[in-house]
Formats: structure tokens, C-alpha cells, sequence
């Protein structure tokens, strides 16, 4: 009996245990990030004099500024162009093959299908010598679009298998009595599948748009000048130039990841599952 | 039967525009790059001569004699299996307190997500601050908590680096866990854990009788991505240590980059490439094969 009013009083409750667990996780997952903000703010004498975890002298954005000044903006326009478009290629190619998968009957569905199954599990780095090669081999070194080919090729098995799910829920009596109504299959994929899917749309659109925000071995085998880095390359480059000044790349750390920041302000749950999209069962 | 099948069979010609673009795509920059690292494999080609001479099954029979080569193995294996007893418990500790906390633990749920927030890269580098020996954040800390003697050179000393590297790894990624689980866990009808209520069930007895048996799914999961993706893992490892000092923390795919574009050996880093996929490709099947029969038996 006592159990019983115990578990109901303290059902929505969290013990002191727990409550410690929590603040202790929190400083765990928190503390590096203030960390970074703070040296941000400091001078490199004052770095090497202070604390680590110290407050600033002054909370003069000079490292801020000066990461606004280099290559960083660059970086992230070229991040912008490239994720947005090989998102756009993404919907558009993968949607199509979402379609034929959930909904069109042809001969060697299931093995075509099992192929891009197998596409989740090819590790990037066994392929990435000869693509290195091919974009040289087509003059596209050192060029934004080279990412693309592989940006999108690598994230279509993952986004097929998710859109795939979501356009098996939609009732097949709607494109049935299309069908009925003499609709091909082209128009009934534009005019039923495509805005019947729009919330796995979004969902491919995120998951991708949040993966390739932070890509990094293509952009770093693809690409060289600073005119072509895409974000993570311009911290790495950035890096590279400024090893010694630690509150300058820690400015420039907090500064990538603004944006993620702020969208995740903005959508908050939709982000979030978004990214745990591809925690999907292939 | 069969003539009512071809009847309702889309054209060739129509599935073909459909689904052309996705396999051209995976045919040239997925199979065909494995075909061509095997090809490569047996090269000694150095990435610029133009001749590439063949010498047959050389690379393999030197990577099966290096040192390295094993231990890159090795650590991509302790990455998978420290990240699976690291990742999943806490992951699964952290979702059952937010899941027990409610609306009163948003500020926990939303701190606790701050590490996704940040790309590999930039937590790598962030990280090198944390470890640093003179100015680091840790060495700091245990300064300030009189603890000096055991500050240690953390990604400087290959005994620890590895350690050092895994821990970060977890901190990355057990938010992502964390999140899957929670997700799982508010999928669970409150029908049931009333009813588990009502039978006096007390919050301990309901997580672990209930909760978690429940998200068994979301936890298989989660180890399947555990795995695929440790064996794969390159970005922090190569920014952070470069799979160094002396090689400690080398994994798979970083000693496949340093052969063939830092040495510019890309015939033997071709072969590790391709012997990287045999080993990816095979556990990925078996663990992928595993935990489907394990849920077709229960």
C-alpha cells in the first residue's frame, strides 16, 4: 500500500538523485560550451594568465569581429548554396524513386530496393580516393558544385528509405481512382504523391539540411582555396592560421554554430525530429 | 493470374525516368569508387605517375603485416564497443529523468542538447582547448580543485588520447541517444503506466518492468547505429589528433587518408579503403541480420 500512494505522489516527480544527475549532466554538457564563449571574449595574454573557465576582462567582441572580417562569411554563403541545393536534388530525385518503390509494380523491385539498403552501409571513406580522382578527372576540383555529386549520392539511400515509409501510409484509392480518370503516372505522382508527402518531405529536408551543414571529408578532399570552403573548412582553415590564438578559433567555433543555434530556437521539436529522422530501421 | 499482373505491371519505360537519377547517382559514386579502390588496390600507384603499375596482391600482404594497419582495427572496434557501454545506459538515464521530469526539466532538455548543436569539426577543436596541457579547461579545473597532480598532456600522450578521444565521442553523441529514446519512451500509450500505477507499481518498477522493455526497438536501433557509425568515424579523430600521437588514436578511415593523401601511397590506401569495406560492409550485415531475428523471436 505504501508503494502505491508512493508511486502515484512522486509519479511526475524526480527524486535528489535525480535532480543531482541532471545538474551534473547539464555542467557536463554545458560547461565546454561556456568555455568557449568566454575565452572568445579574452585577449590571448589574458588566456594565458587567467583560468580557464575565468569571465573576460572585457566583453569587447575585437575575436568576433575579426572572424567576421576573414574568410567565415564566405564560408558560410558557400554552405548556405551548397546545402540547400543538394537538398533540392535530394527531394526531387529521391522522391521519385520513393514513389516507384511505394507505389508502381515492376520486376526487380525487391532487389533494386535491397541496393539501396546496401547504400546505407558503404562506408564514404572506402570511396573516397576514386571520387577524388572522377572530380579531378571532370576539371571540378576546387569548385562548390563537385560536392553536390557526392553529397547528394550519399544521402539518397537514407532518404529513400524514409520517404518510401511515408508515401506507403498515403491511401492507394486516391491515385487508384486517378488512375480511373485516365491521370498518368508522371502527373499522378506530381499532383498526389508529391504534396501528400510533404511532411516527409520536410523531414528528408531537415535530416539532410542539418548532415551536410557540418560536412566535412568531401569539402575537405574536394576543395582548397578559401573562395570554395564551405563552413567546416573555413573553421579548419581558420584553425590552421591561427593555432596559437585559441580565443580567436574559440570565437569563431561559437560563431558556426549560430545557426543551428538559432533554428533550433525557432523549430525546436521539428529540428529535433528532423535529425532523428534517420534513426530509422533499414 | 500472371496475365492480370502484366496488366497492372507499370511500363519499363516509366519506372526507369523514376528511378534513373537515384541509381546512376549510387552506381557512380558508391559502387563503382568501391570497384575501382579494389582495382587500385593492387597498384602501387603514388596519385601522380602516369603509369599505374600492377604488383598484384603486395598491398594486401603488407597490410596484413602492419602493425598499424591492426591497430586502426583494433581502436575503430574499442570506439564501437566502449561507445555502445558508454552511450546507451547514460543515454537511457538521461531519457527516463527528462521523461520523469516533465515540463519542470525543459531547461535540462534543453542544455542537454547544446552539444548536437555543434559540428564535428567544431567540436573537435573545442575539445583541443578542453585537453590542452598548459591553458586547457580540464587541466584548469583540476588546478583550481587542488587536484594538479592529475593533470595529464590528455591528446598528447598516447595512453590517454584515446580515452580522451572516446569521451569526447560520447559527449557528442549521447544527446542524439538521449533524444531517440525519450521519443520512444512518450510513445508508450499513459494507459499503460497508469495501469501500472494502479497495480502499485512504484517508479523503478515501472522503468525498468516497463519502459524500457517497451523502447527495446529504439535501443537495438541505436546500437545499430552505434556500431555502423563508429567503424566509419573519421572527422573529430582526424581534427582532433589526426590519429596520433605515434598512431594511439588511429582508426580505420584516418589511416586509410594518411596513406594515400598524406604519404601519397594510394595503392596501399586503397587497399586499406577497400579492406575498411569488406570489414564495414560484413559486421554491418550481421549486426543488421541479428537484430531482426532477434525481433521476429520476441
Amino acid at each position: 500500500m505504501k508503494d502505491n500512494t508512493e508511486s502515484l505522489a512522486e509519479r511526475s516527480s524526480v527524486g535528489p538523485v535525480g535532480w543531482v544527475i541532471a545538474c551534473l549532466w547539464l555542467l557536463v554538457a554545458v560547461v565546454p560550451f561556456l568555455y568557449m564563449a568566454f575565452t572568445g571574449f579574452k585577449t590571448s595574454d589574458e588566456m594565458l594568465t587567467e583560468p580557464a573557465l575565468s569571465l573576460p576582462s572585457s566583453w569587447a567582441p575585437t575575436n568576433y569581429v575579426n572572424v567576421l572580417q576573414s574568410s567565415f562569411p564566405r564560408g558560410l554563403l558557400n554552405s548556405v548554396l551548397v546545402s540547400a541545393a543538394s537538398i533540392v536534388l535530394i527531394v526531387i530525385i529521391a522522391s521519385m524513386a520513393s514513389w516507384a518503390f511505394s507505389r508502381l509494380r515492376f520486376r526487380f523491385a525487391g532487389l533494386l530496393m535491397a541496393l539501396v539498403v546496401a547504400g546505407l552501409i558503404v562506408p564514404l571513406h572506402s570511396t573516397l580516393i576514386p571520387i577524388y580522382l572522377l572530380i579531378q578527372h571532370l576539371g571540378l576540383y576546387d569548385k562548390l558544385v563537385a560536392l553536390l555529386f557526392p553529397y547528394v549520392a550519399f544521402a539518397l539511400p537514407i532518404s529513400i528509405i524514409i520517404l518510401t515509409g511515408f508515401m506507403r501510409e498515403i491511401p492507394k484509392e486516391l491515385d487508384e481512382s486517378a488512375t480511373i480518370d485516365g491521370a498518368g503516372p508522371f502527373r499522378i505522382f506530381y499532383r498526389i504523391g508529391l504534396p501528400l508527402s510533404r511532411a516527409g518531405i520536410i523531414t528528408i529536408a531537415i535530416f539532410n539540411a542539418v548532415t551536410l551543414w557540418n560536412e566535412f571529408v568531401f569539402a575537405y578532399v574536394l576543395t582548397s582555396t578559401p573562395a570554395n570552403r564551405t563552413l567546416p573548412l573555413t573553421i579548419w582553415d581558420f584553425q590552421g592560421q591561427y593555432s596559437s590564438n585559441l580565443p580567436a578559433v574559440m570565437a569563431a567555433l561559437l560563431l558556426s554554430a549560430v545557426p543551428l543555434v538559432l533554428t533550433y530556437m525557432v523549430f525546436q521539436e521539428r529540428l529535433v525530429k528532423g535529425m532523428m529522422a534517420g534513426a530509422v530501421k533499414a | 493470374m500472371s496475365s492480370r499482373r502484366r496488366v497492372r505491371r507499370t511500363s519499363n519505360a516509366t519506372v526507369a525516368v523514376f528511378l534513373a537519377p537515384t541509381f546512376i547517382l549510387l552506381g557512380v559514386f558508391l559502387i563503382l569508387p568501391i570497384v575501382q579502390s579494389f582495382q587500385l588496390s593492387f597498384t602501387d600507384w603514388d596519385g601522380v605517375a602516369p603509369v599505374q603499375q600492377q604488383v598484384g596482391l603486395a598491398n594486401w600482404q603488407e597490410l596484413a603485416h602492419d602493425p598499424t594497419f591492426w591497430l586502426s582495427v583494433k581502436n575503430s572496434f574499442l570506439l564501437a564497443s566502449v561507445s555502445l557501454i558508454i552511450q546507451i545506459p547514460i543515454g537511457l538515464a538521461l531519457a527516463v529523468l527528462l521523461d520523469r521530469g516533465g515540463r519542470k526539466f525543459k531547461v535540462f532538455k534543453v542544455g542537454f542538447f547544446v552539444p548536437l548543436l555543434m559540428s564535428s569539426v567544431a567540436v573537435a577543436f573545442l575539445f583541443q582547448g578542453v585537453f590542452d596541457f598548459n591553458f586547457g579547461l580540464l587541466n584548469s579545473l583540476l588546478n583550481t580543485l587542488h587536484l594538479d597532480a592529475y593533470a595529464q598532456d590528455w591528446l598528447g600522450d598516447p595512453n590517454y588520447a584515446i580515452w580522451a578521444v572516446l569521451s569526447v565521442v560520447s559527449w557528442q553523441f549521447i544527446p542524439f541517444y538521449m533524444l531517440l529514446f525519450l521519443a520512444a519512451m512518450q510513445g508508450i500509450p499513459t494507459e499503460l503506466r497508469e495501469a501500472s500505477m494502479i497495480d502499485g507499481a512504484n517508479k523503478r518498477q515501472y522503468t525498468f518492468g516497463i519502459q524500457i522493455p517497451l523502447i527495446k526497438g529504439a535501443i537495438a536501433t541505436a546500437a545499430l547505429l552505434i556500431i555502423i557509425g563508429s567503424l566509419k568515424y573519421f572527422d573529430l579523430i582526424w581534427v582532433m589528433t589526426a590519429g596520433g600521437p605515434d598512431h594511439a588514436t588511429t582508426v580505420m578511415a584516418t589511416y586509410m587518408y594518411e596513406s594515400a593523401f598524406k604519404a601519397n601511397r594510394v595503392g596501399y590506401g586503397a587497399a586499406i579503403a577497400s579492406a575498411m569495406f569488406l570489414i564495414v560492409f560484413t559486421v554491418s550485415l550481421a549486426v543488421m541480420w541479428l537484430s531482426r531475428r532477434s525481433e521476429k523471436t520476441s
